[in-house]
């Protein structure tokens, strides 16, 4: 039975320690491109950290998408799957419909301590049962009544979260 | 992974945005938008302008480093020529100075945000349609290929740009466009149902441009084997 259509948001968080290539380049390209956005709220340079230039100018917010655009490329070539989420079985990958950018903190003038977020949100998922700390969950809507939904099980975790909700209604013949 | 495309999906799209259309006001908190220009010399540094809530910049991951920027949009063709000069060199050419540029559709919408316009709200986030990123070359040009903008509420028609020179914001500026040639392209089809800019219907009524429009007027010329327009500009630097 379908308990729930629901959307998930998986929240990534990219670092100086992130691996992978899709990770490092957004890593370094967000920090070159902030340094290069920055100068347009940063007068006299007198600013250091991504906190600083929002707390004396609060256009400077604006930085989160005007930096997120810098990536576009890099989120196309992930072809709608969110990076490191697979089912227990490590067979099954999430697809994404939207990824958001945003700085959670950086340094002009030290790199070591940018950090940015990606957040993904799935397409509309079946919610069939919640097995565990895992969810048993199928793509699309699926009706209670059609045939046996292929499923997978995703287990949960801090960076996965219920973004949408939509209570599946009981058919009755 | 070999069921990665289990779940069909639609494209992935990156971007926030519900910033809505008081587009481009000055904005005097920003510090970075004075008038008038600087007279160093022979020439003079094109007038500072707000960069307004519609960038989109550019990284290596970017993909709108590109000639062509119209995505598809339909619209009077625009060529655009842009010239970068540096005042602090005789006014010489500027090479290798990476140049952005954006401005809204026919009908006055942004790509990269959801805006609101005439015909109601468009989530354009996943979108990069008219904006573009190109290095100058060897002499200090910087091409692209458009459509002529259309309006929104509150601006008179103007294209946005942005020069760095080794990763150096020198300016943010925007260019405007002659009054008779935006008026005739606005009365043409593909323009006509959203009409003339009856908002802000001269320069000096221009929350931007009121101050004047010396150094950001551009050249605008009929192509005929386009059928539309042939915009040129230089943009005076301080480098």
């Amino acid at each position: 039975m379908t308990k729930a259509y629901i959307k998930l948001a998986i929240r990534q968080i990219i670092d100086a320690s992130s691996h992978g290539s899709f990770e490092k380049d957004v890593f370094n390209d967000t920090y070159h491109e902030l340094l290069m956005q920055a100068q347009a709220y940063n007068p006299g340079n007198k600013l250091s950290t991504f906190k600083d230039l929002i707390d004396n100018n609060p256009k400077a917010n604006s930085l989160h998408y005007k930096v997120g655009f810098c990536i576009g490329l890099y989120v196309q070539e992930l072809n709608n799957i969110v990076p490191g989420i697979t089912d227990t079985l490590n067979r099954v990958a999430l697809p994404f419909e939207t990824a958001q950018f945003q700085i959670v903190e950086s340094s002009l003038i030290n790199k070591q301590q940018h950090k940015i977020a990606l957040t993904y949100t799935s397409g509309t998922l079946s919610l069939h049962a919640v097995i565990g700390d895992a969810l048993l969950l199928s793509s699309g809507e699926n009706h209670e009544n059609s045939e046996a939904a292929e499923t997978f099980l995703l287990q949960l975790q801090p960076s996965i979260s219920i973004c949408s909700f939509k209570e599946a209604h009981t058919i009755t013949a | 992974m070999e069921r990665k495309d289990f779940l069909k999906n639609s494209m992935g799209i990156l971007g926030i945005g519900t910033l809505l259309a008081e587009a481009c006001k000055k904005d005097v908190t920003s510090g970075t938008d004075t008038t008038g220009g600087t007279d160093t010399g022979d020439c003079t540094v094109t007038a500072t302008e707000t960069d307004g809530p519609y960038p989109l910049y550019n990284s290596r991951g970017s993909a709108i480093q590109r000639v062509d920027i119209t995505d598809g949009k339909t619209g009077v063709p625009l060529s655009i020529t842009l010239t970068v000069r540096n005042v602090n060199d005789d006014c010489n050419i500027v090479s290798n100075a990476r140049v952005d540029i954006w401005h809204c559709d026919k009908d006055g919408y942004y790509s990269g945000y959801s805006n609101s316009g005439y015909l109601g709200t468009q989530n354009n986030t996943a979108l990069v349609f008219c904006r573009g990123l190109q290095y100058t070359d060897t002499t200090g040009v910087a091409k692209f290929t458009s459509i002529y903008p259309g309006w929104y509420t509150g601006r008179i028609t103007h294209i946005h740009v942005q020069v760095y020179v080794s990763n150096t914001l020198k300016l943010t500026s925007q260019i405007a466009f002659p009054a008779a040639i935006t008026t005739a392209v606005y009365n043409t089809s593909l323009y006509s149902a959203h009409g003339q800019n009856t908002s802000v219907s001269s320069f000096s009524s221009d929350n931007v441009f009121s101050d004047g429009t010396d150094t950001e007027l551009a050249t605008v010329t009929a192509n005929s084997s386009t059928g539309g327009y042939d915009l040129t500009h230089t943009i005076y630097i301080s480098a």
